[in-house]
């Protein structure tokens, strides 16, 4: 793991707002290139806003604060120039889209990045042949393809199709927002693979998780607990191990006698 | 429902048709039109096809082919308009008088393949012209057919004209019929057609349609299951845009026991269009063990745009299987939206594909021949569309 490098993401300071109301009050964070970061938190202390606002959600609205992405300040970018510069949201709830087959999306995003990246367009060929390769590392079954995008897809098979757009993609900075929920420990398994598999040297990830249990599959090199909008904790990966048995109600404690 | 209330969303009082003059004249007036040339491109090699101008036979494919019998006549004095308001009944009442025009009766007595296209244009160059078209389809017993029907006309955008179709439909005993209809009207066009189809036992009848365009461009559809254990399926696109505004009056009733009805209607208006949806379920007295269900989408694509849903159950027998309805208007969901352009598509891209995506269900059941360029002509979308990430409202009921 390279930990010298400029780091891929920095957050400084970052307030931000969905309709108005303040989600986001002071967050802090820097992630180096190759580093997997965990986010830990209690429901509602702003895990799924920032992972929206990091991938350029127009409801959110920063307020404070900046974001620098790879050296670019991120804060005008929309969604899809977020995408075609690196970043991938895994959503916490992907969403159906009936009408549209998975194979027609899945295609679509992989060209859309290909046009930016200046590379010619996947024919239909090509591109089954790549997309099938990743399907079978994810256990996916190929029917996957010709139904309509996450429509009658269960939670496991949702999540699988999230790891399959993050391996198409190949992101430099992949945000997974709540990946392990809805899977059973084997689609765990198999999602962990998958993630595992696209780590290197130069990519990044920040997994936004409630539960150990992945990160016992993923290692992650930091963990960090969101709480009311900023971050209120860092540490180490037995950081999730102390978190799991107490909970996050000993931070405010001892906070309060650190005060 | 009040006479008034069936008309309120086509202005029909306000369309002064006494100054009309009803003529079915080829070509009414300006250029004559190849035919032959424009329907051969238009269609698949070797089809059947009838080609009519303001209710005229100008063109056909070389000769009927067995199983297909054609046979015209005068109109008769027999004309009748769904539920006329007091200013339709009086262009009704004209064009009956006028003796212009014939009535077109098809009978087709064995099983098809191919389908039958029915192709009617109306043309003139001049405003205030009416033309009216008239026909009647009848597949016999036990036979599989499929009828393409194609409605356009070929005005300037800047011209009022007005075109009157009645179509019916009989569909015998163990019958299955497939009958697709696209009506493709210019903004100054008012366009009218009725639609009545008579569905007897164990006969299968599948309507699907396109409309879009036209100033007034209105739709009475009537659906009765006559006979014990029919079967009756629409799927129907509106699309209203500019100024358009579409309206559709859809009633199946369900006469006989054991029918089965399923309508699924998808409405959008952009711009300054109005789409208007009436559709009624009708299951009376002595009419035992239907079921039925009726749903109407539609999808706002600016402010200015307008939705109406009226969808409606008259049940009048205990003994129902099932009867179900439920309207739904919003914008594009915007949460799909960020989905999409959170995987790279640009959000001109993205906002087409959920826009497509939302029609799909009706397009998907015409041949890709005929909705490839209308697919193309309606997702050429220039303006802004605007996105909404609640419904603006949504009504759901059942009943069983």
């Amino acid at each position: 793991m390279n930990r010298s490098q400029a780091p891929l993401l920095h957050i400084e300071s970052l307030f931000a707002t969905v309709q108005e109301k303040p989600i986001l009050k002071g967050v802090d964070l820097t992630v180096g290139a190759g580093q997997v970061h965990a986010i830990m938190g209690p429901n509602g202390s702003g895990k799924t806003t920032l992972a929206k606002v990091l991938a350029g959600h127009p409801d959110y609205q920063i307020t404070e604060g900046s974001i620098r992405y790879n050296g670019h300040d991120t804060s005008t970018w929309s969604p899809e120039k977020c995408a075609w510069q690196g970043i991938f949201l895994g959503f916490q709830y992907p969403v159906a889209i009936p009408g549209v087959s998975n194979a027609q999306f899945l295609r679509a995003s992989l060209n859309a990045l290909r046009k930016r990246q200046g590379q010619q367009p996947l024919d239909a060929v090509d591109f089954l042949k790549i997309t099938k390769e990743k399907m079978a590392m994810l256990g996916m079954a190929e029917s996957l393809l010709t139904r309509s995008v996450n429509e009658g897809f269960s939670g496991g098979e949702k999540k699988r199709n999230e790891i399959l757009q993050m391996l198409l993609l190949e992101p430099r900075l992949a945000i997974l927002d709540e990946t392990d929920s809805g899977l059973d420990i084997d689609a765990l398994k198999i999602v962990a693979q998958g993630v595992n598999a696209l780590r290197n040297a130069s990519r990044s990830i920040i997994l936004i998780t409630h539960y150990q249990r992945l990160l016992d599959y993923i290692e992650p090199d930091y963990i960090h607990v969101l709480s009311e909008g900023k971050i209120v904790h860092s540490g180490d990966k037995l950081l999730a191990q102390t978190l799991e048995a107490k909970g996050y109600s000993w931070l405010s404690e001892a906070q309060h006698v650190d005060g | 429902m009040s006479m008034d209330e069936v008309w309120k969303y086509t202005k029909i009082a306000e369309s002064n048709f006494q100054d009309y003059a009803w003529a079915n004249e080829i070509p009414l007036a300006g250029e004559k039109i190849d035919w032959e040339t424009l329907y051969q491109s238009m269609l698949p090699p070797n089809s059947t096809v009838f080609v009519f101008e303001n209710g005229s036979l100008v063109g056909q494919s070389e000769r009927c082919p067995a199983g297909i019998t054609l046979t015209s006549g005068e109109l008769p004095g027999d004309l009748q308009a769904y539920s006329p308001s007091p200013a339709w009944l009086k262009v009704c009442a004209e064009a009956a008088l006028s003796q212009q025009g014939r009535k077109w009766h098809w009978i087709v007595s064995e099983t098809r393949t191919e389908p039958l296209y029915v192709l009617h244009f109306y043309t003139g160059s001049r405003s205030k012209q009416a033309v009216f078209a008239r026909h009647c389809v009848e597949i016999e017993k036990g036979v599989s057919a499929t009828i393409v029907e194609i409605h356009g006309d070929l005005y300037d955008n800047n011209l009022r004209g007005l075109c009157y179709g009645q179509a019916e439909m009989r569909v015998a005993v163990g019958a299955q019929v497939q009958h697709h209809r696209l009506s493709l009207a210019t903004s100054g066009m008012t366009a009218i057609a009725d639609l009545n189809v008579n569905i007897h036992d164990k006969a299968a009848y599948d309507l699907r349609t396109i409309s879009s365009g036209g100033k007034q461009h209105r739709h009475n559809v009537i659906l009765s299951l006559i006979g014990d254990h029919a079967k009756a399926s629409v799927k129907c696109l509106h699309w209203a845009s500019h100024q358009d505004s579409l309206d559709t009056h859809l009633e199946v009733q369900h006469k006989a026991n054991y029918g089965e009805s399923d309508v699924m209607i998808r409405g959008v208006a952009e711009r300054r269009g109005a789409s208007s949806v009436t559709g009624k379920i009708v299951i009376p007295e002595g009419a035992a063990q239907n079921s039925a269900q009726l749903e109407n989408k539609n999808l706002l694509l600016s402010r200015e745009a307008t939705i109406n849903s009226r969808p409606q159950l008259e049940i009048y027998h205990d003994n129902i299987q099932r009867c179900t309805h439920g309207a739904t208007v919003g914008y594009l969901d915007n949460e799909a939206l960020f989905y999409l352009q959170s995987r790279g598509i640009p959000v001109a891209e993205a906002k087409k594909m959920l826009i497509d995506s939302f029609i799909e269900p009706v397009l998907s059941a015409f041949s890709p021949v005929l909705v490839d360029e209308l697919r193309a002509q309606l997702l050429a979308i220039p303006v802004p569309i605007v996105t909404e990430q609640s419904p603006v409202s949504g009504v759901t009921e059942s009943h069983a």
